[in-house]
């Protein structure tokens, strides 16, 4: 079995760990989502029964979760107490949206932050190096929260962007360049909250990376054949340095996915963050593992993709080298 | 390997006794099987207390591969090791502890196997850490042997990237001695250090082991070292001993072409030097 | 092989000090007031013990030498530019075109994740322009002359799939891919083992021969000069002690420190079997280089010392012709 098939193996094993896990949590934490109802002297005890019942709530443990499996396979999450439709197509609705957030986050963090972090590597000490070290000690100190709240009241303050959601009412009909602008402009609020969070951690990691590789005999010996400098750096010594980055990849791809959920939150963004948080408090239970599985599902992934950009990317690594990962 | 080019050199009380062992190890491929690669086979040998013997062989015939294995770095497949009477070649780490403190290693560059950050008294004394000595009787012990080694005891404080290489290696070699081993393996111990230094180190490294009855596998490339620092010799290819004998035998009668090979090169330099003619 | 002193001179060192200033620690004068010329075609052995700042010299000539190493006098002359005042761009050219470096130790002297036959088409690419499908070419027929039978096959390997001796030729591969004027080998064989030792010089006595370059061969092995060096020159503590004719300086050294290394390395020959027999060696330790004494450096460790020793550093005489020893022996 070669090493791809093993890793795949290992997160389905992940995933049904995860899944046991979820039920029981959540089964675990007190209370349960007809307790406003109870509270309600209007409706009474044999109607919640009723509805426990309708929902298979009084199942046990071990039952519900055999069904859900089995369900699972076929793409069927259950039902949402809440909101009365199935778990699953509102999910993927919802995880569209946090999809398009973080994907593009991530491409602008790392469009910005490897550049710079090269840079500020090769200019070590300089102007550039000093200013975007304070800025990014100071970006990783600040909680992500923070940061958020305080765009989003500049935001207010100013009334540059729109505040909350994802597109402006009455827009049908409009042509699809004015609907694309539109969503856009309600993206960037939390995208520039996520970009910024992001990039801070990204250029420390690049630049640590590249300054090792600095320092190792080879590019003093690229140097030594009048190969100018900037040829150096982006040719021969980010792709010897791009072994810790791309690692970082998949930590940052698989973070912002679920690390979005708190942005989208405050920035009231329609992703999957606000679904599960609502979720979660009012206990709707389907709906609470249905999410968590997405989000789980998520993070493997993107680590999955990194191992397999890393395996392609490193000829160490493709060759098995003796000294390699 | 035929057993004529084996000489018999056992003594009654080996120190060290290797029978049939072997190691292999797996190379991965992400995308193809993985491959088993043969390091060493059917490796035998022993050496008396006191002695030396020289295990000499090109790059990749096996040499470090066998010192792993004797310092139970690496755990062999098969065969045993017997170190005075006991086979610790499967021992689990329990019982293996007394022994490590009888077989110490000394590595190549001294520089990669000591930490960049320490202090040459924090050097020496890191295995008496584990034994839970105290501070003053760590320091005497340091001050012994740095004075062994033939360093001023006043450097004890100064840190390791101070020294030069020559210096770095007689701090290893004062780590070793911190236990009060048996057997040292000199794994290209003088590899990579310059005429002076090495013939410094060789004659500080002859010096010890009669002070302190040390028993030494040497293994080297150098053949002008060894004819000096040996009392027997194994000559390793492709993971196999193919000759074996005293010092003196396998360096005027090489019988397998591997020696010839390893010697002829040594030789036409040496003609070179002797006459100062182009060869 | 007589040596003319008509042949032009290709590159004059002339009173070169530097001195390194660590972040903690005393200064570190690796190179002082070295003197050294290499005139064009001719093969120039630098033999000395690690420490004696021979790599500094290596890497002061194509001006790589770290920031904190600064320059305090002296001139390196390059067909009579002063390479130390030349611009960025201006010692680019000269890079790899000119003067090319074959640094220490190939297995990290090569990028671990690019081909060996990207890495030597890298070297051409600043300096000949070439379609990228010649460069290629080129490269391959290159890897054919260091003695490769497969060329193909060596040009999209990685370094760690070669053996040591492969990758020393690859090394040497960048280093000639230019046809420059001056090879600097800086330690070639010192990671390298004994039967390898004697290939990589017979590559490089073949190149020379071919491409009619000058080699500045800088080692602590006295044997790699033998048969191959034109003139030799003694490196100790920064300065140059001696230097002359290679067959002249082997046969009859004549600085004490000289002297002792030949005696070294002749008394390692294997024809004095003797077990468990001491290694002769030279008394005291390498010179510490963060010390500048008034006098001779070697003087601590000459078993010929005298009074004058101690309180004078020795000019160079010239004892014979094409000869240059500084030592107070031959003083008139």
């Amino acid at each position: 079995m070669n090493y791809l098939g093993r890793r795949l193996i290992r997160t389905v094993l992940l995933l049904v760990g995860v899944s046991v896990l979820c039920f029981l949590f959540t089964e675990m934490a007190p209370g349960s989502f007809f307790d406003d109802m109870r509270v309600n002297p209007q409706i009474s005890p044999e109607t919640i029964a009723m509805l426990r019942s309708h929902y298979g709530l009084d199942q046990p443990l071990i039952v519900r979760y055999g069904r859900w499996v089995k369900s699972a396979l076929h793409a069927d999450l259950g039902y949402s107490i809440a909101y009365n439709v199935p778990v699953a197509p509102l999910l993927w609705g919802r995880a569209q949206n946090t999809l398009l957030l973080s994907v593009t986050a991530m491409l602008l963090t790392w469009l910005i932050a490897v550049p710079l972090g090269v840079w500020t590597a090769a200019r070590r000490g300089k102007a550039l190096d000093k200013t975007t070290s304070i800025g990014v000690s100071l970006l990783v100190a600040i909680p992500e929260v923070v940061i958020a709240v305080a765009l989003l009241a500049i935001a207010v303050r100013w009334r540059v962007l729109p505040i909350g959601g994802m597109k402006s009412e009455d827009l049908d009909g409009l042509p699809l360049w004015v609907r694309i602008k539109d969503i856009a402009e309600h993206m960037l609020l939390p995208v520039i909250v996520l970009t910024l969070v992001d990039s801070a951690l990204v250029v420390r990691h690049v630049r640590a990376a590249v300054l090792e590789i600095l320092e190792a005999p080879f590019v003093q010996a690229t140097r030594g054949f009048g190969i100018s400098r900037s040829r150096v750096l982006f040719r021969h010594v980010l792709p010897a340095a791009a072994n810790p980055a791309i690692s970082l990849f998949g930590l940052s791809l698989a973070g912002l996915l679920s690390g979005s959920l708190l942005v989208e939150v405050i920035c009231g963004w329609p992703g999957l963050g606000p679904l599960i948080l609502d979720a979660t408090l009012s206990r709707d239970f389907y709906m609470v593992v249905g999410g968590i599985m997405v989000s789980t599902i998520f993070m493997l992934g993107g680590n999955l993709i990194a191992d397999i950009v890393l395996t392609v990317i490193d000829p160490r690594i493709r060759t098995g080298a003796p000294d390699a990962l | 390997m035929p057993s004529s080019l084996t000489t018999d050199v056992s003594s009654s009380n080996p120190l060290l006794r290797v029978k049939a062992l072997c190691k292999h190890y797996v190379r991965g491929h992400v995308w193809k099987k993985r491959v088993s690669i043969q390091a060493i086979n059917q490796v035998n040998f022993e050496i008396a207390a006191g002695h030396t013997l020289a295990l000499v062989g090109t790059s990749g015939s096996g040499k470090s591969t066998v010192a792993r294995c004797i310092t139970r770095l690496e755990r062999p497949e098969t065969g045993h090791i017997w170190i005075e009477g006991t086979d610790i070649a499967r021992l689990g780490s329990r019982e293996l502890s007394p022994f490590r403190r009888a077989i110490q290693m000394i590595f190549q560059d001294a520089i990669t196997s000591m930490n960049p950050r320490f202090s040459a008294a924090e050097v020496i004394e890191e295995p008496l850490l584990i034994q839970g000595r105290s501070r003053a009787e760590r320091r005497e012990i340091a001050e012994a042997l740095i004075q062994d080694v033939a360093l001023s005891p006043g450097w004890l404080d100064r840190s390791v990237m101070e020294f030069s290489g020559g210096q770095r290696q007689r701090l290893a070699i004062a780590r070793a001695l911190t236990l009060q081993p048996r057997l040292l393996v000199l794994d290209e111990a003088l590899s990579g250090l310059d005429l002076s230094t090495q013939a410094q180190i060789a004659n500080l490294l002859l010096d010890l082991q009669s002070k302190r009855c040390l028993t030494y596998l040497l293994i080297s490339h150098e053949m002008g070292l060894v004819a000096r620092m040996a009392d027997t010799v194994a000559v390793m290819a492709n993971g196999q001993i193919v000759e074996s004998g005293d010092l003196e035998q396998v360096l005027t009668d090489p019988q397998h072409m591997e020696t010839k090979n390893l010697l002829a090169s040594v030789k036409v330099t040496e003609l070179k030097l002797a006459a100062g003619a182009p060869s | 092989m007589a040596v003319s002193a008509q042949k032009s001179k290709l590159l004059q060192i002339q009173e070169l000090s530097m001195t390194y200033f660590p972040a903690t620690g005393n200064p570190v004068h690796a190179l002082d007031d070295v003197s050294l010329e290499v005139r064009a075609k001719e093969v120039l052995g630098i033999l000395g013990e690690s420490g004696c700042g021979k790599s500094t010299l290596a890497t002061a000539v194509l001006r790589l030498l770290p920031a904190n190493c600064k320059h305090q006098h002296g001139q390196i002359l390059f067909r009579d530019h002063d390479l130390l005042t030349l611009s960025e761009s201006e010692i680019n050219r000269i890079r790899g075109r000119e003067i090319a470096l074959v640094a220490q130790d190939p297995a990290l002297s090569l990028n671990p994740v690019m081909t060996v036959g990207n890495q030597i088409a890298e070297v051409l690419q600043p300096h000949v322009p070439l379609q990228s499908k010649q460069r290629q070419e080129r490269v391959r027929a290159l890897l054919g002359e260091m003695g490769f039978d497969q060329p193909s096959e060596i040009y999209v390997a990685y370094p760690h799939q070669l053996s040591g001796g492969q990758r020393q030729r690859v090394v040497i591969a960048q280093a000639v891919a230019c046809q420059p004027s001056l090879i600097i080998a800086d330690e070639p064989t010192s990671k390298l083992d004994p039967p390898l030792r004697a290939d990589v010089i017979a590559l490089l006595s073949r190149i020379h021969k071919q491409f009619g370059m000058a080699i500045l061969l800088i080692s602590h092995d006295p044997t790699l000069f033998i048969g191959f060096a034109d003139r030799v020159a003694t490196m100790y503590a920064g300065r140059i002690v001696e230097t002359g004719n290679c067959k002249e300086i082997f046969a009859r050294p004549l600085h004490p420190y000289t002297q002792a290394l030949v005696r070294l390395a002749k008394s390692a020959a294997t024809d004095s079997i003797k077990a468990k027999s001491h290694f002769p060696f030279i008394e005291g330790d390498a010179a510490d280089l963060t010390v500048k004494g008034p006098g001779c450096r070697f003087e601590p460790r000459c078993a010929e010392r005298m009074e004058i020793c101690t309180c004078n550093v020795p000019p160079d005489f010239s004892p014979e012709i094409e000869r240059s020893v500084s030592c107070f022996k031959y003083a008139e």
